[in-house]
């Protein structure tokens, strides 16, 4: 950055929306409906799961909470999640031209983060929706804090991303391990089923599982949180995305240069 | 003026992995360049250029050593990288501005001058996923050259546009220079180095073979290839077509055609020639190589002062060597015409003309030199 332009985020931010978009265009690109595939296919899927879980297996949710509102507002944060830090275990393999290029990796992380969070949102607006729809009043906090979530989940994936795409660079058994964990932790958290269906040590567990926090806070609309369930929650969800910001920033300062050697 | 080098590189050592299998791509490398100074980088492949380039841009670490670079650096490293392959040419202008910190109205501005100067036409408001080698070497050095850097930085990439774009280059990087710009470029292109540069670096086995003046470093690279190779760089020909080499006669002086020459006669060597559009002041020279490849001798135009002319037709070049010094041998002849910087070739065929020597002499060598032998008795001590 030229001497004397001082600004709070990193000049590559800027070049972040228009990677972004054309990253979202190319996936759909020579389809019939292009861009609204983005909404579509989510949305689709969504369907598919409230009517095989919860009208042919006749699956509960919680609180009267339609199960497919519960995949939407669950399942959609989660693969957004898996899309970005799987997508950042092979970035550097896959664009080894960063090697000698001035393009920052963290402008590479930041846009499979964004264009994954396009699920997330597509998971957070159905949230919303059946609020509205249904006349559900969660008060201020029910309302804001989704969107909360939202960033708060960019910011952690971020950081689980900065630290990912270097050490899986150096150590590529962490790739195969890596889906193997995110599998393990798709049942450990409460995605396909509402977490009052948990008992004994997979409450536990779920309890311990910053991700439950934070679908929590994705699902305030629908599913209110008060008091210290609230505040606990937020604090969870907020430490652990600050955490892994921290964390994914020390690591990928001391192994991105050993990983960019060897590319 | 600063006292303050552009760019320093002092100690540089890289090296790759760790314990017994490490690999030292570089070692022990220090320069300093002045303000609108110019270093060529030549070396075979693996020689270190590259990891010298990475480190002086700060893409890689050192393992020892410092590099010291006043203000930014533009680069041009390798083809298509830094390029979002979805993005359309003026876009990934855009992008390369604003990641060098260019504000949002100074990147518009520059991808407008980039896409002038790389003329790349509608290709420019296409993705780059379209773009051949050439095209992204076109837009890689435009965007590059065009970002005002004090210091630009070129790795080999030159060489992949063709003739017209190299020359447009050249003619931009040796702007760049006069106006204080310090470069640093590798390449194989030793004519083009000559030209733009007025210091060269010779790394070998990522340790400095040679520094200093350009021509002393690649006079001492050529010969180096040469004798690695056994032969000179091989017969052919190439060249940007501005004139065309209509035929070449080695005569003797009654105008003879001739293969066979004696030390000591006269060698003519006629070329007829045709210039494609208005050329003016180009060079036309004349090499003679030894058939290993040695090269013995290559006078030019430039060097003897006659330039200074436009040349639009067709024309005869006759090149005379009274007294033919060589000793007995197979000789080639080599004929190139070049533009008047001496830096990109209109037409060269080079070595494609043989002949052979005769010499009654029993010289030992390569040419018979005029001279003299004396014996004087030294006083006694």
């Amino acid at each position: 950055m030229p001497a004397g332009r001082m600004t709070l985020f990193p000049s590559w931010v800027r070049s972040l929306a228009p990677l972004v978009g054309a990253d979202l265009r190319r996936r759909y690109a020579g389809s019939l409906l292009g861009g609204a595939w983005a909404v579509l296919a989510p949305v689709l899927e969504a369907a598919t799961y409230g009517v095989v879980f919860g009208w042919v297996l006749g699956a509960s949710a919680s609180r009267g909470l339609p199960y497919a509102v519960l995949i939407a507002s669950g399942l959609f944060p989660w693969i957004a999640f898996r899309e970005a830090v799987e997508g950042c275990a092979t970035l550097l393999p896959d664009n080894r031209w960063i090697r000698r290029s001035r393009v920052p990796l963290d402008l590479l992380v930041a846009k499979l983060v964004v264009t994954a969070s396009v699920r997330a949102a597509i998971g957070l607006l159905v949230v919303l929706g059946f609020a509205l729809a249904t006349g559900r009043r969660p008060g201020a906090a029910g309302w804001l804090l989704p969107p909360v979530a939202f960033v708060l989940q960019a910011i952690g994936t971020f950081g689980v991303g900065r630290l990912v795409a270097p050490v899986a660079a150096l150590a590529p058994d962490l790739r195969p391990t890596l889906v193997s964990a995110l599998t393990l932790l798709t049942f450990a958290s409460p995605i396909l089923y509402p977490e009052s269906a948990a008992r004994g040590w997979l409450r536990t567990v779920l309890l311990c599982n910053p991700f439950t926090h934070l679908l929590r806070l994705y699902r305030t609309p629908a599913e209110p949180l008060a008091g210290a369930g609230l505040l606990g929650s937020l604090a969870v969800a907020t430490s652990a995305a600050l955490a892994m910001a921290a964390l994914g920033g020390w690591v990928r300062e001391r192994a991105w240069w050993r990983a960019r050697d060897l590319l | 003026m600063s006292d303050r080098p552009a760019l320093a590189a002092r100690g540089l050592c890289k090296r790759f992995g760790n314990g017994p299998s490490a690999v030292v791509a570089l070692d022990d490398v220090s320069f300093e360049l002045e303000p609108g100074a110019a270093i060529g980088i030549v070396g075979e492949n693996g020689s270190g250029k590259s990891t010298l380039l990475d480190l002086l841009l700060g893409m890689t670490r050192p393992s020892a050593g410092t590099v010291e670079v006043a203000g930014p650096v533009s680069a041009l490293l390798e083809l298509g990288a830094g390029f979002f392959h979805e993005l359309s040419g003026r876009q990934n202008a855009v992008q390369m501005a604003l990641l060098s910190g260019k504000s949002s109205a100074e990147a518009k501005a520059l991808a407008d001058r980039a896409g002038d100067f790389a003329e790349l036409g509608a290709f420019f408001e296409r993705p780059v996923r379209t773009y051949s080698a050439g095209m992204l070497m076109r837009l890689g050095f435009a965007v590059a050259s065009s970002l005002a850097a004090p210091v630009m930085v070129v790795d080999e990439v030159l060489a992949v546009g063709d003739g017209y774009f190299q020359r447009k280059c050249i003619d931009r990087l040796l702007q760049m220079r006069s106006g204080r710009v310090t470069l640093v470029v590798a390449a194989h292109d030793l004519h083009a180095l000559r030209s733009l540069c007025d210091r060269a670096l010779w790394l070998r086995e990522g340790r400095v073979a040679a520094l200093g003046p350009v021509d002393d470093v690649l006079d001492g690279y050529e010969q180096h290839l040469r004798r690695r190779s056994g032969a000179g760089t091989a017969p052919g020909r190439s060249g940007t077509g501005e004139v065309v080499i209509l035929s070449v006669r080695l005569t003797d002086g009654q105008g003879r055609e001739r293969a066979e020459f004696c030390t000591g006669e006269t060698l003519r060597v006629e070329v007829d020639f045709e210039t494609r559009q208005p050329l003016d002041s180009p060079v036309m020279g004349v090499a003679l190589f030894r058939d290993d490849g040695v090269y013995c001798y290559g006078p030019n135009t430039l060097f003897d002062g006659q330039l200074g002319k436009v040349y639009d037709g067709r024309y005869r070049l006759t090149a005379e060597f009274d007294e033919l010094p060589l000793l007995g041998g197979r000789y080639e002849a080599s004929v190139a015409f070049y533009d008047s910087s001496h830096v990109y070739a209109y037409a060269w065929h080079h070595r494609l003309y043989p002949l052979r020597v005769r010499s009654d002499r029993k010289d030992h060598g390569l040419v018979w030199l005029r001279h003299r032998f004396e014996v004087r008795e030294l006083d006694p001590p």
